[in-house]
């Protein structure tokens, strides 16, 4: 059995607008010391796929179905059904928590110091002079300048890397099994962002540690994923080794993304790619495929009975060993479609 | 630091001038004086024309009132509050002697609040949304807008009138009904007695509100982003209340302890009204009907030197417990 | 920025969701319209009447005495309707307020053909004839009340009306031009909130001869500013360096244009809800200020002169009860609709919605 797997997660808020399904019955899994790539437009509902994994989706969002494994000496456990006080020996203990914010994610009043040894003596039956120490431990490891220093001081003196440092910090003092890392780098500035992803995937060679690490940015991807999971509207449409993935994208939605993603070789001059329209919200999914309205190969292929992509919904089927896609089309599916991708001069 | 206190001072001194002035020329254009205002019951509180002349000539009554005003302040410099007309002693001793009974109801009525506001508050927040929440809610929200007057006229109603002979029975006025010479234990019971209703006065429109205060500060502490990192990390539900939340709701309630001082000590004039206690608010409000002028001077004065006082001590506590503040 | 009456017709159908809120509203409504109809509800003036061949409305006399026509008092009426309409002219009608008491004297023997005198002291206890009893000299508290009704809610709207007006120029003044306007009236702002509120009150109060209920209101108002005030200033602030401000300023739009069109608008919202905060507080002043026996003199109809009434006589419970309820429900209504009103608003609290 992988370190941890998610089946059929269906994660819906009830609002007065009525049902939102955000998640809807995703399925993905990780082994031991790999990474896994979670990618998709922004509001597909990668965060809240994250927030689900350790039950953090605050009301009026719940965990409708589906279930979280987490594989345990004594056999894997359901973090959906799992009792709270269990719950809270997983979190922080065998999955750390990587947040999109870092200015807003420490809390404004307890050092950095604090913090960091708060999460050790949550797990760890340690005095609060090891705990510190481990702190500053972590703060090494981390790479942050100035550690001894710095573990005095408070959130709001330090800049955003820096905290994004912390709460990596924080969120591998325990030496978790898994780290959910949601977007941790999209609220900084671009040098910083290749510092801050050095030193995740540094420290998972050094400690072993599987990441989830979720992103809209497909370079990101390439660089340090073993596999790929691309979401698309509360759904994983393909899934593959990252290799194979950025090799042979299958799903129209993939393929756009990709193309969608400047070149550095041909710097300027070639024209932008852009996935003509919108992520559907929620409360307004299409019925069957949910990208066949943005989908080139869906009008190509609409016939007088109109297309196939409209019912019933596609199911994510397994082309080549390991390589999931979730299309109708998906087996015909080898080059993009001239259709597929629309040419917009951005 | 010391600059800060230093600018601060200097601007206090600026706003106690005028609010002096002030207070001053309002007292001094209220119709009639100490001699025509009509004293209550009390003949030991009659001025004679003797001495109210001696008085006027001392606060300078017989000019107009901005030098009357001038004498008063040259009086203050030099560490004298001036006598009071009506009651013939020096207003300092007169506020002496009535700090004590306001402190006893308001200082007991400030403990109250504030070891009930703080886990209703807390246990509200923890409960936010169901049905209990929503009922102890309503009730401080009622609790909230229910007048004082109102209520205390209806426990004395209750509680004097109506359980008369009973053991319920509380005294109506005043802060005891035994002689100065009775045994020390039976007195302190008596006080107990003649506290309750103002103490209950006092404290539950008070307690309604900050309760409320920290419910609302709570909610906002609790949607925050470092809430969802505390129980990420595996922190418990009343950890992350108490620990994480109630910490940084603690930024805004100073602010509301440090402006509560000037009622700490100054009393409720209302309620010292209505039960006859002995207190500050009482005083404040017989030296206007009395056109006691000394008096009235030194009870704005010490007021507004507290809510200053407040004020400063607030924003002092807000830079001790938010460490993104600091006094510049 | 969206359209302003797109943010309030937002606003009132977030507003219109919560039921508590509504409730309120409604009885404010309901409130105003019985202070509205106060002469038609209990009186002892016709409210319509036919008097030698003309039409007359002698209940006006309820809102201003200078309304009681004058043919009245030259055929010596005295107040005392029902007899003197039958007596001096037979084919006289006169349509009655629902019931005949008057909140300003107690109702004589025989005054309505076959009624009892009203009783006083503690023989006024709540009874068929007066749901709410009738005060120490006789006076039905019902009357009492449905007239009160008017200063409750007039004093609520002119003194916040005088403290919002003062609040937001103060506010706006400070928080726009900075520098040392800014430091004067936040100055002034603190000065005034030293001032212990009631002692201010209650010297000025001293100090006009004859204080009416339009005075304590002034007062109310020009004491009950200062939270006003420093909100608006944040806003002002907060907003001055806003987007669209500084277009409108390189649009050549003068200060004034500016911080009326273009802050206020936006800033409003929030001052809105300490607004309706402060109606309720004022009608808690006022009914306290004359409850002490400071406030609108005789014989206005204030609810917290009823209660004045109650605190020599004790045994007289209804004297508190029905006053004191009717001050708890109007300040609890304005309390909710001003909490109904921030949640509508509040930008924040809709976005966690959606
Ligand atoms: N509290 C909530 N109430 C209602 N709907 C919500 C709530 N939180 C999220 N959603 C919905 O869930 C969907 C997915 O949101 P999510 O935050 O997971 O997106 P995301 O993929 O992380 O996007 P981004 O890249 O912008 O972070 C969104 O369409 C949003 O409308
Ligand atoms: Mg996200």
């Amino acid at each position: 059995m992988p370190l941890f797997e998610i089946r059929d997660l269906v994660t819906a808020f009830h609002t007065t607008d009525g049902r939102v399904p955000a998640v809807d019955g995703v399925s993905l899994s990780i082994d031991r010391g790999r990474t896994l790539g979670l990618v998709g437009e922004s509001g597909c509902g990668k965060s809240v796929t994250a927030m689900s994994i350790l039950r953090l989706v605050a009301a009026p969002g719940r965990i409708e179905t589906g279930s979280i494994l987490l594989d345990s000496p004594a056999g894997p456990v359901d973090l959906v059904t799992l009792p709270d006080s269990d719950l809270r020996r997983v979190r922080g203990g065998r999955i750390g928590m990587i947040f999109q914010e870092p200015m807003t994610s420490l809390n404004p009043v307890f050092t950095v110091g604090d913090q960091i040894a708060e999460a050790v003596l949550l797990h760890r039956a340690c005095s609060r002079g090891a705990a510190r120490a481990r702190a500053l431990e972590m703060l090494r490891l981390v790479r942050l300048a100035d550690p001894e220093q710095r573990l005095d001081e408070y959130p709001h003196q330090l800049s955003g890397g820096m905290r994004q440092r912390v709460m990596i910090a924080m969120a591998l003092a325990c030496e978790p099994d898994l780290v959910v890392a949601d977007e941790p780098t999209t609220a900084l500035d671009v040098t910083i962002q290749a510092q801050i992803l050095d030193l995740l995937g540094d420290l998972r060679r050094r400690l072993g540690t599987a990441i989830l690490l979720i992103t809209h940015d497909l370079g990101v991807v390439a660089e340090t994923c073993d596999e790929v999971a691309v979401m698309y509207a509360g759904r994983i449409v393909e899934r593959a080794p990252a290799d194979v993935l950025f090799a042979r994208p299958l799903h129209p939605y993939t393929i756009g993304l990709l193309a969608a993603r400047p070149d550095p070789d041909a710097a300027g001059r070639a024209p932008l790619r852009t996935i003509p329209g919108m992520v559907p919200a929620p409360q307004r999914f299409p019925v069957g495929c949910r990208f066949h309205p943005r989908c080139g190969h869906a009008r190509a292929a609409a016939t007088p009975e109109g297309p196939a992509c409209e019912a019933p919904a596609p199911e994510l089927l397994e082309v080549e060993p390991g390589h999931f896609v979730r299309c109708h089309y998906a087996e015909r599916l080898g080059e993009p479609h001239p259709a597929a991708v629309e040419v917009r001069f951005a | 630091m010391a600059t800060y206190l230093l600018r601060r001072l200097l601007l206090g001194c600026v706003t106690l001038v005028a609010i002096t002035v002030v207070v001053y020329g309002l007292a001094r254009s209220m119709p009639g004086n100490p001699l025509t205002a009509q004293l209550g019951e009390d003949p030991s509180r009659k001025v004679s024309a003797a001495d109210y002349e001696r008085m006027q000539r001392a606060y300078g009554l017989d000019r107009s009132w901005p030098e009357g005003y001038l004498q008063w302040a040259g009086n203050l410099l030099r560490g004298d509050l001036g006598r009071s007309i009506t009651r013939k002693q020096p207003v300092t001793t007169l506020i002496g002697e009535r700090l004590g009974p306001t402190l006893l109801v308001s200082g007991t009525a400030f403990l109250l609040i504030w070891m009930l506001a703080i886990p209703l508050g807390l246990y509200a927040s923890a409960r936010a949304g169901t049905v209990d929440e929503r009922g102890v809610s309503l009730v401080l929200y009622a609790l909230y807008s229910f007048p004082t007057f109102v209520a205390a006229l209806l426990l004395q109603i209750v509680f004097s009138v109506w359980s008369k002979g009973t053991a319920w029975e509380l005294p109506l006025f005043g802060m005891t009904s035994l002689p100065p010479d009775a045994p020390l234990a039976a007195r302190i019971v008596d006080v107990a007695r003649h506290m309750i209703l103002p103490v209950v006065c006092q404290t539950y429109v008070s307690l309604a509100y900050d309760t409320r205060f920290i419910r609302a500060t709570m909610a906002e502490a609790v949607r925050q982003d470092y809430i969802r990192t505390a129980r990420a990390k595996g922190a418990g539900p009343w950890r992350v209340l108490v620990r994480h939340a109630f910490r940084n709701t603690l930024i805004p309630l100073v602010t509301l302890l440090g402006l509560s001082l000037p009622a700490l000590v100054g009393g409720s004039i209302i309620i010292e009204q209505i039960f006859t206690w002995p207190g500050m608010g009482r005083l404040f409000f017989e030296s206007i009907r009395e056109r006691d002028y000394p008096t009235i001077m030194g009870l704005t004065l010490m007021f507004s030197v507290l809510t200053l006082l407040g004020q400063l001590l607030a924003d002092l506590l807000y830079s001790a417990v938010d460490p993104r503040v600091s006094v510049e | 920025m969206a359209a302003v009456d797109g943010f309030w017709g937002q606003a009132w159908r977030r507003y219109r969701r919560r039921p508590l809120a509504m409730a309120a509203l409604l009885f404010v409504v309901g409130l105003a319209a019985v202070a509205v109809l106060a002469p038609a509800i209990a009186g002892t003036k016709p409210v319509v009447c036919r008097y030698k061949g003309r039409l007359y409305a002698p209940c006006l006399a309820y809102f201003d005495r200078r309304l009681e026509p004058a043919i009245f008092a030259k055929d010596k009426f005295r107040g005392s309707y029902p007899r003197n309409l039958a007596a001096k002219d037979p084919q006289s009608w006169a349509i009655w307020p629902l019931v005949f008491q008057d909140p300003y004297r107690a109702v004589r023997a025989d005054e309505w053909p076959g009624r009892p005198e009203n009783p006083a002291m503690d023989k006024g206890v709540p009874s068929r004839a007066h749901p709410f009893g009738t005060d120490q000299a006789g006076v039905d508290v019902f009357a009492k009340m449905v007239h009160g009704t008017t200063v409750a809610l007039l004093v609520g709207f002119v003194s916040m009306g005088i403290a919002g007006t003062i609040g937001i120029v103060v506010g706006a003044l400070g928080g726009y031009c900075g520098g040392w306007v800014d430091a004067l009236t936040s100055r002034i702002t603190e000065i005034v909130m030293c001032v212990p509120t009631l002692v201010l009150i209650l010297a000025i109060m001293a100090i006009i001869e004859k204080p009416t209920i339009w005075h304590t209101m002034a007062i109310i108002g020009f004491t009950g500013w200062t939270g006003i005030a420093r909100l608006t200033r944040g806003e002002f602030l907060r907003l001055k360096g806003a987007e669209y401000v500084t277009a409108a300023r390189a649009a050549g739009a003068g200060p004034v244009r500016i911080m009326l069109r273009h802050i206020l608008p936006n800033a409003l919202a929030p001052i809105l809800v300490p607004i309706t905060f402060g109606i309720a507080a004022a009608i808690l002043v006022e009914s306290g200020l004359s409850f002490l026996g400071f406030g609108s003199p005789p014989p206005t109809a204030s609810w917290g002169s009823i209660l004045n009434g109650a605190r020599s006589n004790l045994g007289m419970w209804w004297l508190v009860v029905f006053p004191g309820v009717a001050i708890f429900l109007t300040v609890l209504a304005y309390n909710l609709v001003g909490e109904g009103l921030q949640e509508a608003t509040d930008p924040r609290l809709r976005e966690a919605r959606k």
